[in-house]
């Protein structure tokens, strides 16, 4: 399933007030994505990532251009359908009521279970196998709201699991965790994507965890021209003061037949001798 | 597994047989036999061995009156227990959309005029339901309107409602109609009859239905609405739907018997720490322990005292204490 955007750009209209508000985004949105892709989303708070993921998936639509799955604009497509294509993950947070994590995941099977209706044992099953594919089976009888964030957010990637979706959308899935789960997180979603050959997009503050995934960036910020390309490219010292208004220094390193590459900001670790 | 099952199959026989219980209890004192005896007489052919005042009391008098105690104490507790969910808060009660005012205010008004009866109820219904309608207007009926909005609506129609009800109260006859709707606004089953029942029975039955056919659902409409969208569910129709069943319940139940507070605000909580929060299992639990409860609140209300005790204040009264030591002794499920 190829995924693409073309000259897609949004603006936030305010009441009933006819006259034009600027556009969001400097540039409208074009990319295209193929499966075995993930393209990182970067840019600094505010510069409406998050509503673009919504515009990207039509779950806010695009005041120009439109969206594509296969060549088809996705506002042409049933919902069903959609749904069963994009898997999306919002950013975990508490949730009201204390559901099991099972119980949470096997939402993620809703389109295949009528309104008037009861998940299955297949449904269920399912959603086990989702979470045993995430590494967090064993808290299948768990209540959401004693796991911990990164375990939750695994549970909510296992809830699109469920449904067999060939793009992910994940929204900032790796803030608020500490440094050890954002790693269990990243190596998640580049196995899925390597293993189910799935293409994914992803919303991150982490230059380092696009350069992670070393595959397609996409730059956004206030008033900055959006560009869209490769990492090795586009996340270079002179992009980050750009769009991120920070120095940074690209670290390259190279160990026996390992390359280590990242970005450090100057102000880390700097010392005068 | 086996847990489970021994935990529904209590839920399911408690209210039969609290209602037997409940049939032979009362200032009219009846035997359990002989109860059963006037209860089977009706299916299979038994000779009459008791009097015609213990058949009346039973058949004529009891019957309905649990039966209905039981509809709508299990009615108000899954609506509440729907709208929980759909509202994602843990605070909302039935008439959280204005029902209860509306209805209450058809009711005081009827009383006014008219008097009890029939007619009266009739107009709690259409007054409950008109409040909804208002509800909608002010909150705008758009498409993807934010929940709150809806919320903020039912406040202020409740607010309207409560104010009619007080204008009512004003101008009626203090010696007379006062004490009336004031009585009747606290909630009885007093004056509950079969005819009662085959009114507001099939309505409340039917919102009950709509209710647990959707109950795995409303784990779902619990969820944000993008959420909820991004599994392919649309939640438009059916918020639609839950408030149209909960509506149903809730008007019919308080054309009957006046306004019940606090049942379908607790009695969701008390099934969450039986049964977890998968509302799959909370709204039939749901069911079954309102039904309960609200008939040991009735059967209480009709046998302590030589006077009826108005329901809304039994069922704080011995509800807060229970559900005080609950919350105290499981932290409320919310873990």
């Amino acid at each position: 399933m190829i995924l693409a955007v073309k000259d897609g750009n949004f603006y936030y209209s305010k009441g009933k007030i006819k006259e034009k508000t600027p556009f969001l985004y400097h540039d409208p949105i074009n990319f295209e994505l193929k499966p075995g892709e993930i393209l990182s989303i970067l840019g600094p708070n505010g510069a409406g990532k998050t509503t673009m993921l919504k515009c990207i998936m039509g779950l806010q639509p695009w005041k120009q251009g439109a969206s594509y799955l296969d060549g088809k604009p996705m506002s042409s497509l049933p919902q069903k359908f959609i749904w069963q294509q994009i898997g999306y993950i919002p950013q975990a947070s508490k949730m009201t009521f204390a559901y099991s994590i099972l119980d949470l995941v096997i939402m993620g099977r809703a389109i295949y279970i009528g309104a008037f209706s009861k998940p299955s044992d297949i449904d269920r099953k399912l959603a086990f196998e989702a979470l045993e594919s995430v590494g967090i089976a064993h808290l299948a009888e768990q209540s959401c709201n004693s796991v911990s964030g990164g375990e939750l957010q695994l549970a909510l990637i296992a809830r699109t699991l469920v449904s067999n979706p060939k793009i992910l959308v994940l929204d900032e899935p790796e803030s608020h965790l500490d440094i050890h789960k954002q790693k269990i997180i990243l190596e998640t979603i580049q196995n899925l994507v390597r293993e189910k050959n799935i293409s994914c997009i992803i919303n991150t503050h982490y230059a380092n965890h696009a350069i992670y995934f070393g595959d397609k960036v996409l730059l956004v910020a206030k008033n900055k021209p959006v560009i869209t390309g490769n990492v090795n490219e586009l996340l270079n010292e002179k992009n980050m003061l750009t769009y991120f208004g920070i120095e940074v220094k690209k670290l390259q390193m190279t160990n026996q037949n390992l390359t280590f590459s990242v970005l450090v900001p100057e102000y880390f670790g700097m010392k005068t001798i | 597994m086996r847990k489970n099952t021994l935990k529904w199959a209590i839920l399911l026989l408690l209210p039969i047989l609290f209602g037997f219980l409940s049939l032979s209890i009362g200032r009219y004192q009846v035997d359990l036999v002989v109860q059963m005896k006037i209860l089977l007489s009706h299916v299979f052919d038994i000779e009459q061995t008791w009097s015609q005042m213990e058949e009346t009391v039973v058949m004529k008098i009891r019957l309905p009156r649990i039966l209905l105690a039981m509809l709508i104490g299990g009615g108000l507790s899954i609506a509440g227990a729907a709208f929980q969910s759909m509202f994602a808060n843990p605070l909302v009660s039935p008439d959280i959309l204005g029902v209860s005012a509306g209805a209450g205010f058809g009711a005081s008004l009827g009383i006014l005029i008219i008097g009890h009866g029939f007619t009266t109820q009739i107009f709690a219904l259409i007054m409950g339901i008109l409040a909804i309608l208002f509800t909608f207007i002010i909150s705008g009926m758009k498409k993807n309107m934010p929940i709150f909005m809806m919320v903020l609506a039912g406040v202020v129609t409740s607010a309207l409602f409560q104010a009619l009800i007080s204008l009512v109260k004003f101008v009626s006859d203090p010696e007379e109609k006062l004490p009336s709707i004031t009585y009747w606004l606290m909630g009885s089953l007093g004056t509950a009859s079969y005819k009662d029942l085959w009114v507001a029975g099939p309505l409340i039955l039917i919102g009950i239905i709509i209710l647990y056919a959707l109950r795995w659902r409303m784990n779902i409409l619990s969820l944000s609405d993008e959420e909820a969208r991004s599994l392919g569910v649309s939640t438009t129709k059916l918020k639609w739907l839950v408030i149209f069943a909960a509506t149903l319940i809730t008007a019919s139940a308080v054309s009957i018997s006046g306004i019940i507070g606090w049942v379908g605000l607790i009695i969701p909580h008390i099934a969450r720490m039986i049964v977890g929060s998968n509302n799959q299992y909370v709204l039939p639990a749901s069911v079954s322990i309102g039904a309960i409860y609200l008939l040991v609140i009735d059967t209480l209300a009709r046998s302590i005292t030589a006077t009826e005790i108005p329901l809304s204040i039994l069922t704080a009264i011995v509800g807060a204490p229970f559900f005080a030591i609950l919350l105290r002794k499981t932290g409320g499920g919310w873990q």
